[in-house]
């Protein structure tokens, strides 16, 4: 389990949600939307690999 | 290395935003140099009577130098005499210059539309054709500021944070 990742997931977080009030403000609330969802999916493709991993584990912990 | 190449990424991705913002910021300002141009075209043609090619060449050197070549051009394609309309080399100007100013598609079909009518009448007609222009560019004017003050702030921002977003994606 390495640090690093937390920490892009976290700065990710950060940017995504400083983007997002800076759409919001301009008025483009659909293109605010869109960007909250992309920044969502692109974080779940990063923790998918580590839930299949420990998915991984368990089974071999269990002998199956 | 490794650093280099983030710096790179970020400058790129800022100095895109900037340049989309700096052609937000122009616009207003372009249109208004227009406008004062055109005055000076409508002074030119109402008061003096200066042939058309010439008033073009008069007021390419006396208004501001974002939008002088348009005129510039234009002034120079009717006095060499090969045969052109007034029309014709107010549009070849303008399609060869306008990718140069900050001008948009809806102030080149405002500019054509003016180039139609333009030399092809008498005095009082054109000073009417001018005033058409004038309000129009007036109403872009007022347009613009508004896109400005909505749009110009958005793509600076933006444009540095997508070059973070990217560094933190590659890293």
């Amino acid at each position: 389990m390495n640090i690093e990742l937390v920490f892009q997931i976290a700065g990710i977080g950060i940017l995504i949600s400083v983007l997002n009030m800076v759409l919001k403000q301009a008025g483009k609330e659909e293109q605010a939307q869109m960007l909250t969802l992309v920044g969502v999916v692109i974080v779940l493709l990063m923790v998918i690999q580590l839930i299949s991993q420990l998915f991984n584990n368990v089974r071999s912990v269990f002998g199956f | 290395m490794k650093w280099m190449g983030v710096i790179f990424i970020v400058l790129a991705c800022s100095g895109l935003g900037f340049l989309v913002a700096g052609n937000y910021r122009k616009r207003p300002q372009q249109l208004r140099q227009l406008q004062a141009a055109f005055q000076m075209l409508e002074t030119q043609i109402c008061y003096s009577a200066t042939p058309l090619p010439e008033a073009l060449l008069y007021v390419s050197q006396r208004c501001h130098l974002s939008i002088a070549p348009l005129f510039k051009r234009a002034g120079e394609r009717l006095s060499s005499r090969q045969g052109v309309t007034a029309y014709t080399a107010w549009k070849q100007s303008l399609d060869e210059l306008y990718k140069q100013t900050a001008l948009n598609h809806h102030d080149q079909d405002i500019l054509l539309q003016f180039g139609m009518n333009l030399g092809n009448s008498d005095r009082e007609e054109q000073i009417k054709h001018l005033q058409l222009l004038q309000t129009q560019l007036k109403a872009e004017e007022k347009n613009s500021n508004e896109e400005r003050q909505k749009n110009e702030r958005l793509w600076k921002y933006s444009g540095v944070l997508v070059g973070l977003l990217v560094v933190i994606l590659l890293v």
